[in-house]
């Protein structure tokens, strides 16, 4: 390399994009109750969102959940029917999307087949009235921060699908965009690749501090790199969150199943107190934390996550809350983690169990007596809508009735 | 060893190397009929051009260059006119043909097909009577409007403009069809205007098939008998009619000689295109 290079091209870049840290937090771009309607079929219904300055921001949703024509309509491709789009208060509704400031990455590069990669890249800049020279800078300066300053005279054609999607990246932030738009960048690419660029994409991201929205279908892609996570379906919002949140407190059962692995329940409520909430569940009971208020008799979906639930021959622990005993029905190894699948009939479920073990220990077999345990704050609630016919107290009776006889 | 039958499955690099079957036989000598049938008449003339005698035996008996001299000083001219005629041809079928085959490409609309086919009518029609059309046309422009083009070049324009926009069309629609939205887009997401990304970005990606539809036009205009017979005048006649005209006189050599330079002109001229757009095509790959 160039004894003779001084700078620190990474801290030029972040420094160039100017985002002071009091900037974070702030909202930069606002979606006020966007509606799209093709040929009378919403496609995305009333959507609300604020994105923060400088934060990774993911759409995340099955095929056909809006967030593709939402991105879209932010980046200006596509005329909402109803509502605003606001960046720093101002409307930019129905601004066409060369005037926006916003750089796009689509899933199929999109890159001038024409040009070589540097033209590429300098196409935004030059777009801008810089000299060629200040294109050629800016364009290299791009190409070295996604690590492909060599290739600046090539071809798209000569290059792998990976090296294409970097290009595109850097051809985005060459115009130094208010936000970077992702549209499933990473689908056409195999699964190693993903993972790869998606760090890169996110490493790009932190040292240039630019606000990002990225669409995708794939919710550990999301999990890996969102600072937050719009997850959507059929055009409307389920629930807005950080990882954590969404792992650990989801609001719908749509969310619920979306995210992670779960063991799901019908329950109703039975009562609740102090922020314990206690759920009928087939002949026994659950006992959770809910920050909800639910009122006894409330139909709420009870779920356990793999992880939470803890295995112990019946017996030698002691009695306590949410305890139930089983037969393992079914184990499964997977390398650092073994999977059981518990059959609790007390509650009517089969309840699956994810628990790590070390080489050599073999924990439990099919047809293994055991006792499971999670504590109440695992213990996710979601409420449902309707409220459950019979109240919790015959139940009650009922399974005082059972161990007299 | 099991399969030396044609119906038995061959390891497939030895088959490729080894296996010489009776249809490929069969291929190779239809082949090289088809050849022979296809270049063959142009080679006789070409050697015929240089052939002493008069009339024309075959093989020459002796060699000579002399009706290359004599050729007609007419023929230069109307060549000057066949090439300016082919010329605007072309240019006026980039014009009227991209945008069309654009549009067709991506309209998504009810008329699609049947405009796709109306467009491409002229293709259906033989040229004698496109080009007794096209007379009947000019004349009642001129006894109506006034309007004096028939045995015009702009008149001999306007018609192979009609006969070679469907070829051009014809040869940039696949390449239309293939350009990928998203490339736009992306030009105007980084602040290009829809104009400049169309000069910019769209038309270079059609480049290779617009060459090709340009050499198709150039090449249908430049050979054109039956429309152009109808529609020449005094000052306009084509090169490819008096050539016609001249061969109802006598079979003289030096219409030989001047078919061989038109053969040897127009297959320098693709060989030289074929090289500049190859190139460019070599870098891109």
């Amino acid at each position: 390399m160039d004894s003779t290079m001084p700078m620190d091209t990474t801290s030029t870049t972040a420094a160039s994009y100017s985002e002071a840290p009091s900037k974070a937090g702030r909202v930069g771009l606002h979606v006020e109750g966007i509606t799209k309607t093709f040929h009378d079929a919403p496609v995305v219904r009333d959507v609300s969102l604020e994105v923060h300055e400088g934060e990774f921001l993911t759409l995340l949703g099955p095929s056909g959940c809006g967030k593709t024509t939402l991105i879209r309509m932010i980046a200006g491709y596509i005329d909402p029917t109803r509502g605003r789009i606001l960046q720093h208060d101002a409307d930019i509704t129905h601004l066409p999307p060369q005037r926006r400031n916003m750089g796009m990455v689509f899933q199929d590069y999109a890159l001038f087949e024409h040009l070589t990669i540097r033209e590429n890249v300098a196409f935004g800049p030059r777009i801008r009235r810089l000299s060629r020279s200040a294109s050629r800078a800016r364009a290299d300066e791009m190409l070295e921060l996604v690590g492909l300053q060599g290739s600046a005279k090539k071809y798209p054609a000569q290059l792998s699908g990976g090296m294409k999607q970097r290009v595109a990246l850097a051809r985005a932030l060459a115009i130094r965009p208010n936000v970077l738009l992702l549209d499933e960048p990473f689908s056409a690419l195999d699964a190693k690749l993903r993972v790869s660029l998606r760090d890169e994409v996110r490493r790009v991201q932190q040292t240039t501090g630019v606000t990002t929205i990225l669409v995708t279908h794939d919710q550990q892609e999301a999990f890996g790199v969102s600072d937050r996570i719009v997850v959507m379906r059929e055009g409307s919002v389920e629930q807005v969150g950080t990882p954590r949140e969404l792992y650990h407190t989801p609001r719908t059962p749509f969310v619920l199943n979306f995210v992670g692995h779960s063991t799901r329940a019908e329950g109703v409520v039975a009562s609740q107190r102090a922020g314990q909430t206690r759920l009928a569940v087939g002949t026994d009971y659950i006992t959770a934390h809910s920050r909800v208020s639910f009122a006894p008799g409330d139909a709420v979906i009870v779920a356990v996550r793999p992880e939470s639930a803890r295995l112990s021959h019946p017996g030698s622990e002691g009695s306590g809350v949410n305890t139930y005993a089983g037969i393992v029905s079914r184990t499964e190894f997977v390398g650092a983690k073994e999977f059981a699948e518990v059959s609790l009939p007390s509650l009517g479920i089969s309840l699956a169990a994810e628990y790590s073990i070390g080489a050599g220990e073999e924990r439990w077999r099919e047809g293994d007596a055991v006792e499971v345990r999670f504590r109440p704050e695992d213990v996710i609630t979601i409420g449902l809508t309707t409220r459950a016919e019979q109240p919790s107290i015959e139940r009650e009776q009922s399974s005082i009735e059972g161990e007299q006889s | 060893m099991s399969g030396r039958t044609p119906s038995a499955p061959a390891h497939s690099l030895g088959k490729r190397l080894t296996r010489f079957s009776l249809v490929d036989f069969v291929l190779g000598v239809v082949a090289v009929f088809g050849l022979i049938a296809l270049a063959g008449p142009t080679i006789v003339a070409i050697i015929g051009a240089f052939g002493r005698d008069r009339y024309s035996t075959f093989p020459p008996s002796e060699w000579t260059l002399h009706w290359f001299a004599t050729i007609d000083p007419v023929y230069w001219q109307v060549a000057g006119t066949s090439l300016t005629l082919a010329t605007l041809t072309t240019v006026g079928s980039i014009v009227l043909g991209v945008p069309a085959a654009l549009a067709l490409a991506r309209w998504r609309g009810r008329g699609r097909a049947a405009i796709g086919t109306l467009v491409r009518s002229p293709l259906q029609i033989p040229y004698v009577v496109f080009g007794v059309a096209a007379l009947q046309f000019y004349l009642v422009l001129d006894r109506t409007l006034g309007i004096e083009i028939l045995g015009t070049m702009t008149g001999l324009v306007l018609a192979h403009v009609v006969i070679a926009t469907p070829y051009m069309i014809g040869a940039v629609v696949p390449t239309a069809t293939g350009l990928k939205e998203n490339v736009e887009l992306a030009a105007y997401g980084l602040g290009a205007s829809r104009t400049r990304t169309f000069f910019t970005i769209t038309i270079p990606g059609l480049k290779n098939a617009i060459v090709a539809g340009a050499l198709f036009s150039f090449l249908i205009s430049f050979d054109d008998v039956p429309v152009s017979l109808f529609l020449m005048g005094a000052g306009t006649q084509t090169l490819p009619v008096k050539l016609y005209f001249d061969t109802q006189f006598s079979l003289s050599p030096s219409l030989y000689a001047v078919a061989a330079v038109i053969t040897v002109f127009t297959t320098a001229a693709v060989a030289i295109l074929m090289r500049v757009v190859g190139l460019k095509r070599l870098s891109g790959r």
